[in-house]
């Protein structure tokens, strides 16, 4: 096979995307053991990761960008009509089912994580950094938006990994391999995706921990 | 999840202990409590809001710590045997309360003089003497929580 090594996904994305890996349980065991100080501490991680990926999501890698992988009811269409064919072309990328897999686990981990900032503790010493904005009912019933919102989001988790457990045993792709090394073999010769200057990391990297910085501070506004 | 068994299995001897007939209904006790809770959660959380503000307003961290005080004072009280989680499925009340009553008086009586603390402290006006009586505060209701009440399932 006429084969060739591409470039797939860049550093960031990978990076990312594994802290989450073992950040997810760890914010879940966390909570569970009732060690709230960490948890709120491994939740600013995750807040950090979630600014990067926005950022990353508009000035990042081609495969990384949102314009690069949301797509309309037609490509998904096409997609999934294709999905059992022999002769289907593997995607440079996200396909179109799986960019908006990305979409929603992003948006359900702003959901968890914007959540987290609001809630109270109940021991009171580790209340998210905003709980001071808000009180009574709103302030308790916010442990339970992230607490559904989180749930939610181990159901996309599991969809998630049934997609490429239905790649691994169905399609015969290992979609896993080129998201530790970043690389992957193409049969066909195609056109190599474009990757983000350094520099762009370094701005990502400045951006999250200001925004990390602030909330942490109670996101004060300054005085007029 | 094993938490569930344990409790379940903590539940049953519970009840079997506390199966004495109380003359007031175990689910408005176990629904004062709560209110009770919701006011001392709130009056903590009325001084750890205000110490977050840019200029704290010392007399309403003087009234809360008031209030904390007050009931921290009453908190054993409110947990007549027989109105726990194994009785009032909605209460968080583990009916280990009632197994291990000296644990449980000792959990409450740190947390009585932690904010009886607090108080002294708003009282002096001092915002590092008020800072510093938090921490004995919270791990007082951490405490008591990790053993004695259970876990939100939502
Ligand atoms: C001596 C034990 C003890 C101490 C100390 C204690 N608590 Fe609790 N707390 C409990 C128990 C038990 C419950 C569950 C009551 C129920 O559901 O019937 C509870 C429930 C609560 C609730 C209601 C939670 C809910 O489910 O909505 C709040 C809020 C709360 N506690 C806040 C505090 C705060 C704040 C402190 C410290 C300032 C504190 N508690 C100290 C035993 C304690
Ligand atoms: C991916 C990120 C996160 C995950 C997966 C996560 C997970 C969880 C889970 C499962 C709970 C239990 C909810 C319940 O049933 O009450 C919880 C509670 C909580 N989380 Fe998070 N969390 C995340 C981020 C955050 C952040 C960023 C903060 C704040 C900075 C935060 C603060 C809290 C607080 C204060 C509670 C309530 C604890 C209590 O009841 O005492 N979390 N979290």
């Amino acid at each position: 096979m006429a084969g060739q090594r591409v470039r797939l996904w860049d550093l960031p994305v990978r990076v990312m995307h594994w802290s989450l890996v073992l950040l997810i349980p760890a914010l879940w065991w966390t909570w569970r053991s009732g060690q709230m100080f960490v948890h709120v501490r491994l939740g600013y991680l995750v807040l950090a990761i979630l600014v990067f990926r926005l950022y990353w999501g508009l000035v990042g890698s081609s495969t990384a960008r949102f314009s690069g992988f949301v797509r309309g009811p037609k490509s998904i269409g096409a997609y999934l009509a294709n999905l059992l064919s022999k002769r289907a072309e593997p995607t440079i990328g996200h396909n179109p089912v799986g960019g908006w897999s990305v979409v929603i686990l992003l948006l359900l981990l702003v959901g968890v994580v914007g959540t987290g900032l609001f809630c109270e503790d109940t021991d009171g010493l580790n209340s998210g950094p905003l709980n001071y904005l808000v009180q009574g009912d709103l302030s308790s019933g916010m442990a339970h938006w992230h607490h559904l919102l989180f749930n939610g989001l181990l159901v996309f988790i599991g969809l998630h990994l049934l997609a490429i457990a239905f790649y691994v045993l169905v399609k015969r792709e290992n979609l896993v391999g080129p998201m530790i090394t970043g690389r992957r073999n193409m049969a066909a010769p195609m056109i190599a995706p474009s990757f983000a200057p350094w520099w762009s990391m370094v701005v990502g990297v400045i951006l999250a921990l200001a925004a990390v910085w602030w909330v942490s501070l109670g996101a004060p506004l300054p005085k007029r | 999840m094993i938490s569930l068994k344990t409790l379940a299995a903590a539940a049953l001897a519970a009840s079997l202990c506390a199966g004495a007939a109380y003359a007031q209904d175990p689910a408005s006790i176990a629904a004062t409590r709560h209110e009770n809770f919701k006011k001392l959660g709130g009056s903590f959380k009325g001084i750890l809001d205000e110490l977050k503000k840019p200029a704290p307003d010392l007399a309403v961290i003087k009234t809360n710590a008031k209030a904390l005080d007050t009931l921290a004072a009453q908190l054993p009280t409110w947990f007549p045997a027989g109105t726990g989680a194994d009785v009032v499925p909605k209460s968080h009340a583990l009916p280990v309360i009632w197994q291990k009553p000296d644990e449980f008086k000792k959990d409450a009586g740190d947390l009585a003089s932690a904010a009886h603390a607090m108080d002294l402290a708003a009282m002096s006006g001092n915002m590092d003497t008020i800072r510093g009586a938090l921490p004995a505060l919270g791990g007082a209701c951490k405490a008591c929580h990790q053993t004695f009440k259970a876990k939100d399932e939502h």
